[in-house]
């Protein structure tokens, strides 16, 4: 899928492209680039936020009535300032409540969302908290090096992904907007599309002992599709890693799996490159066919990650 | 494409003001000098009147600039000050935090290059990059890293004036 390696974006480029002052091309590249990467991802939020804070300064700099047409009230304004550190805690408890919301909705269990929501919420609020770092973080100090503030980006992208809304370029479906946290949404046996919720031994029995996953990694839960040419059904399969983030694992035939592609790359997700799972045989004994099949690991990681975890833990049976 | 003065005035007229307000912080002297923008505009019927407007703001207000500076020299021989402030309705004290809130806006926007705040204010006027890069000289391409470099210095500038109010509450002079 995306093997290509591209170079992290230069800041002026997410102004101008927050601006929207660049070519559909341009636009078109750097979303693309936005949804792979999690330190882009983080970038953009403080432009975005930087942004957001140089208009606001400018504003205040403005004549109280320009030929005697009032301009928002100079109140209004004192409070908009004001009240811009409550603003961004009740935005940030909104993020906070949307992906607890989000992780709950999607395990049902309960348990290891509230741990996720453990492990974000603090870090959030100690920038909430500390407005003067939070500024800190608009401005970083031009004497901190790139590693260290590519460090600081990744840590931040980790604990509080931004999820962008994607618009899904497919026949009917051309200009829906979706915000899926976890392409599992996508696959609820409530779907319509067959899926099925079932247990990882009861999937091994189901595919002939092949289920394709992350050795070593607990699994969490699994979905199965029933292939529609009577061979091993596709299937989905959801891994927590220690630190409660998932991690999705895909295998199915290749005629099948185009519609769940779009789905991951619909959420956001980095995708490993499509690699061949065990083949499969249909038909009549007497002339079986080989199917081609496919495996792919799909996270929330930068791609160098999803990567290393297909190369390195990816077992296929 | 005929010339629409209305028009220009009803889109560009506000901008214009807040554009030169920025510059010569006075409220007043702003509206007089877009007036004057504007009764220019008639008689020149620019092609391109949104950026042909800036422009002309940027040089009035470059030449009132040297003005002020004069009549400043002339003021402190008459060794009076003009009463400022002409407004009679509102909180004083809400007033006065205005006043202050702007005066660090403008030390903040005093610490950018010329070049930095002319595309920052620029932009904030509503102009794009292509009109910003043509009126600045720029390249196109320039001026996105102009505009961040603006941002951040402005909101570093402010926030440090901001700190340093909050350490020595008696120091933040008012300038």
């Amino acid at each position: 899928m995306r093997s290509r390696v591209r170079p992290h974006i230069p800041e002026d480029e997410l102004h101008a492209y927050l601006d929207a002052q660049l070519s559909p091309a341009q636009r078109a590249e750097i979303a693309e680039h936005l949804l792979a990467c999690l330190i882009c991802r983080a970038l953009e939020g403080e432009v975005r936020a930087l942004r957001i804070r140089s208009g606001e300064l400018l504003a205040l700099a403005t004549p109280r009535t320009i030929r005697g047409l009032p301009l928002p009230a100079r109140r209004a304004r004192l409070q908009l300032r004001t009240g811009r550190v409550a603003a961004i805690a009740a935005a940030t408890l909104v993020v906070v409540g949307g992906w607890s919301l989000g992780r709950e909705d999607i395990t049902g269990t309960g348990s290891q969302p509230v741990l996720a929501t453990a492990f974000v919420a603090p870090a959030i609020l100690a920038r909430v908290v500390a407005p003067v770092a939070a500024m800190d973080s608009v401005t970083p100090a031009p004497a901190r090096s790139t590693t260290a503030r590519t460090l600081t980006l990744a840590s931040r992208a980790t604990v509080a992904p931004r999820v962008i809304p994607v618009r899904q370029v497919s026949g009917s479906l051309a200009s829906r907007r979706l915000r899926a946290m976890d392409p599992m949404l996508g696959v609820a046996p409530s779907s319509g599309e067959g899926w099925e919720t079932t247990s990882f031994q009861e999937a091994r029995a189901a595919a002939a002992g092949a289920i394709a996953h992350l050795d070593g990694i607990p699994v969490n839960t699994v979905r199965l599709q029933p292939s529609s040419q009577g061979g091993r059904p596709t299937a989905m399969v959801r891994q927590l890693l220690p630190d409660g983030r998932a991690v999705w694992v895909v295998e199915g035939a290749i005629e099948e799996l185009g519609p769940v592609y779009q789905l991951l790359e619909a959420s956001g997700l980095s995708l490993s490159t499509p690699r061949r799972a065990r083949p499969d045989y249909i038909g009549s004994d007497e002339h079986p066919v080989r199917t081609v099949r496919m495996v792919t690991v799909a996270a929330y990681l930068p791609i160098d990650s999803v990567e290393a975890l297909a190369g390195t833990k990816l077992k296929l049976d | 494409m005929a010339f629409d003065l209305e028009d220009l005035y009803r889109t560009t007229y506000d901008a214009v003001v807040r554009f030169l307000y920025r510059k010569v912080w006075d409220a007043d002297r702003a509206e007089d000098l877009a007036q004057e923008v504007f009764m220019r505009a008639l008689h020149h019927q620019p092609e391109k009147p949104r950026s042909w407007v800036f422009a002309v703001a940027a040089n009035i207000a470059r030449d009132e600039a040297r003005s002020a500076i004069r009549r400043r020299k002339h003021l402190t021989l008459l060794s009076h000050e003009p009463i400022a402030s002409p407004t009679p309705l509102g909180d004083v004290e809400d007033d006065l935090e205005q006043e202050e809130r702007e005066a660090e806006v403008k030390r903040a926007l005093a610490t950018l290059t010329p070049r930095d705040r002319e595309v920052l204010l620029l932009w904030d006027a509503g102009l794009s990059y292509p009109e910003i890069a043509e009126q600045t000289g720029l390249a196109v391409g320039a001026v996105g890293t102009t505009l961040a470099r603006a941002r951040k210095r402005l909101v570093a500038a402010h926030d440090k004036m901001e700190q340093h109010r909050d350490e020595e509450p008696s120091a933040a002079a008012y300038s």
